[in-house]
């Protein structure tokens, strides 16, 4: 285990933003750290990298205390800015200096990543001068630059049209398989569940849902039965009893394991309801973030 | 100590290639060659030239003499019948004054034509040369006894020796402008530089791979570097103006306050230059911890407003020291940390501050540096990190207490 978050406590006066909160995130995989404003995400991300001091608890990696001295981390914080009136390259080689990066590192870091970005043309423009899209490739780049161990992405894909969105989930691909750890902070819950193996849910300063994804969602307490059928269903799944959502022709019923959901499907047929389609599925990460975090 | 020189060495590139560095460098070295050009050419053709109509017989002016004896004016005999023809050429500024002696009763009268600033000195002489004949003839006239005569006659003379000389007036007071000037504009460009890494959220990504209090430090000493240049900028100046020649008239003066460029010596720029980056280290200080706690641009000025007035406070009481360097609220202020960069500079340009009152106004100012960088510190470690609406000194002190 690389990441190991134990019993952490940040209190601001009578406020608790986190409260005694664990998570443990083993090295080269990827924790979707989610919740509303407020919920403690920002807070504990600044526990982690030293800017904000705990009133209890501890942060380690490899069983050591969480530190930019023994550890190289890459923080994308979820508001961005740059020096405007500086030039990029200048603020990406004064960003790279300060990680301790040597100028020939730096300079060929650069390059690498102004291309792959797609946009070496603006290495010698001032930050100023870029669209809102570009400047925060720019970031993304300040970011990774210094190849860091682990990375803290906070909502990094808003501000990002679909084309820039896709190229950086390719790069967040590509750390992955580099073995980076990555925490993905973020309210899209598409790209949570499509590189985060493990989430962690906050609300008011505390954890609700923690785990694995798939085991999350296997074992959150229900599955959604799908059902499709040309015929309307309103008065038959009325009469079994159970809540339902009609967007005839698809209705959509809650049940709490496969056997309830056959059962269901058999008073159907015992009815004589014509079936088009019937599929049992598990909760979405946006419906269990809705009823958990709401 | 790397991660201070690289703060360092950015902001200090960012600062000298800036538009405000370049221009006012520019504009600082041109104002001081700009003055000993002035003064230099304006000497030299800083002739008067006066026209004198003498209308009697008795008060004779001799001209000639006077022309001899001072070189700022140029007398001319003016013939009666042109009196309203060089009346005209004064009126037009052909000429600079015009002087008819009449007489009336056996009383001479000086009459002077002049067009809007009068030269008192050629009046004053004529007076003097009109006054010793009329004394002359009157004793003449009465048969007054010789001895008497020579009794009267005598000058009495006045010897003028200050026991302070106030000829270093002008370039008093042009340190402590100089000082007040550099203290407050290189204090904002902290100011500036701290609340806009802020409101342009760069110290998001900043806080992370430095930490704040180096931060703090490298953009106050780049700041004070740019300081630094402006005063050696001046200096260059100076020693151009020197090597053309410039510096040399006896006349130079700041606002009519003489300068005497004598008592510039090594010592005394030492002194500016330790007193200029121990004032600014302070200042420095409370603008950039200030600064941190703004959110917005538009709350700087009123966040830094305190600061901005003791720095003016300190140049009110300097000024006040150059007229009386030895009053009790100028002696107080000089050991008043805030203030003693500008007022015990200006006793010591003045020869009114003792060695050891310099010691102890440099130990109370380094004792005061000490103690507000610890709480500067801390409220730049909070107040960076803190983006809310508006803040209130009742916050300012909260995140101090942290």
């Amino acid at each position: 285990m690389s990441l190991s978050i134990t019993d952490l406590s940040k209190h601001f006066g009578s406020t608790r933003a986190v409260n005694n909160i664990s998570i443990s995130l083993p090295k080269g995989q990827v924790l979707g750290l989610l919740g509303r404003n407020g919920a403690g995400k920002t807070t504990t991300i600044k526990m982690m990298l030293g800017l904000l001091q705990p009133n209890s608890g501890t942060i380690e990696w490899d069983g050591k205390p969480l530190s930019k001295k023994t550890l190289s981390i890459g923080y994308l914080p979820e508001e961005r800015g740059l020096y405007p009136k500086t030039k990029i390259y200048q603020q990406l080689r004064y960003f790279g200096t300060l990680e301790g990066m040597n100028k020939s590192s730096i300079d060929s870091a650069i390059d690498y990543w102004l291309d792959r970005f797609q946009i070496p043309e603006h290495k010698h423009k001032l930050a100023g001068e870029l669209s809102k899209g570009n400047q925060q490739k720019i970031q993304i780049i300040a970011t990774l630059l210094h190849d860091p161990e682990l990375i803290i992405l906070d909502e990094p894909f808003s501000g990002l049209d679909p084309v820039n969105a896709t190229m950086l989930s390719d790069v967040i691909e590509e750390q992955i398989k580099k073995g980076k750890t990555v925490i993905l902070s973020s309210h899209r819950m598409e790209q949570i569940e499509t590189f985060c193996e493990n989430v962690c849910m906050m609300k008011q300063g505390e954890i609700v849902v923690s785990g694995k994804l798939r085991e999350v969602k296997e074992n959150y307490g229900y599955k959604n039965l799908h059902i499709q059928s040309d015929e309307s269903l309103t008065e038959v799944l009325s009469s079994l009893g159970h809540l339902f959502t009609d967007k005839h022709p698809s209705y959509i019923l809650q049940v709490s394991n496969e056997t309830e959901g056959l059962s269901i499907l058999n008073s159907l047929r015992e009815k004589n309801v014509s079936i088009r389609n019937f599929s049992l599925l598990e909760p979405t990460l946006h419906e269990i973030f809705v009823e958990r975090v709401k | 100590m790397r991660a201070f020189k690289t703060v360092f060495l950015f902001h200090l590139k960012e600062n000298i290639s800036s538009k405000m560095f370049i221009i006012m460098t520019i504009v600082l070295m041109g104002l001081v060659l700009g003055f000993f050009a002035f003064t230099h050419f304006s000497s030299d053709r800083g002739v008067s030239h006066i026209g004198v109509a003498n209308e009697t017989t008795s008060y004779n002016v001799p001209l000639k003499e006077l022309n001899k004896k001072h070189k700022s004016f140029d007398l001319k005999a003016v013939s009666k019948d042109n009196i309203k023809k060089y009346k005209n050429k004064v009126k037009n500024n052909d000429r600079d004054g015009l002087i008819v002696i009449t007489e009336h009763n056996g009383f001479p009268t000086v009459t002077y034509y002049y067009n809007n600033f009068a030269d008192y000195e050629i009046t004053s002489i004529i007076q003097q040369v009109v006054q010793q004949t009329y004394l002359q003839k009157t004793i003449h006239d009465k048969h007054v006894d010789p001895s008497v005569a020579k009794a009267l006659l005598t000058n009495i003379t006045v010897q003028d020796k200050a026991l302070k000389s106030n000829d270093s007036m002008g370039l008093v007071y042009f340190f402590i402008f100089m000082m007040y000037m550099f203290i407050l504009t290189c204090g904002q460009v902290v100011s500036m530089s701290v609340s806009s890494e802020k409101t342009s959220r760069v110290m998001e990504i900043m806080i992370t791979k430095v930490r704040p209090i180096v931060m703090m430090y490298g953009k106050i000493f780049s700041s004070m570097s740019m300081g630094i240049a402006y005063i050696a900028s001046i200096g260059i100046a100076y020693l151009i103006a020197q090597q053309l020649g410039w510096t040399g008239s006896d006349s130079l003066s700041i606002f009519g306050m003489p300068l005497d460029l004598s008592v510039l010596t090594f010592n005394l720029f030492l002194s500016f230059l330790v007193y200029f980056i121990l004032g600014y280290v302070l200042f420095a200080f409370l603008f950039a911890s200030l600064s941190s706690v703004v959110s917005r641009l538009e709350d700087l000025g009123s966040v830094i407003f305190p600061a901005s007035i003791l720095m003016m406070g300190a140049f009110f009481l300097g000024i006040r020291a150059m007229t009386d360097p030895t009053d009790k609220w100028v002696t107080i202020g000089s050991y008043i940390p805030f203030f003693s960069p500008v007022v015990m500079f200006t006793r010591i340009v003045l020869e009114a501050a003792t060695p050891m009152e310099i010691g102890i106004s440099i130990v109370i100012l380094l004792a005061t540096i000490v103690v507000i960088s610890l709480l500067a510190s801390r409220l730049y470690l909070n107040g960076v990190m803190r983006y809310s609406g508006k803040t209130t000194f009742k916050d300012v002190w909260k995140m101090i207490k942290k």
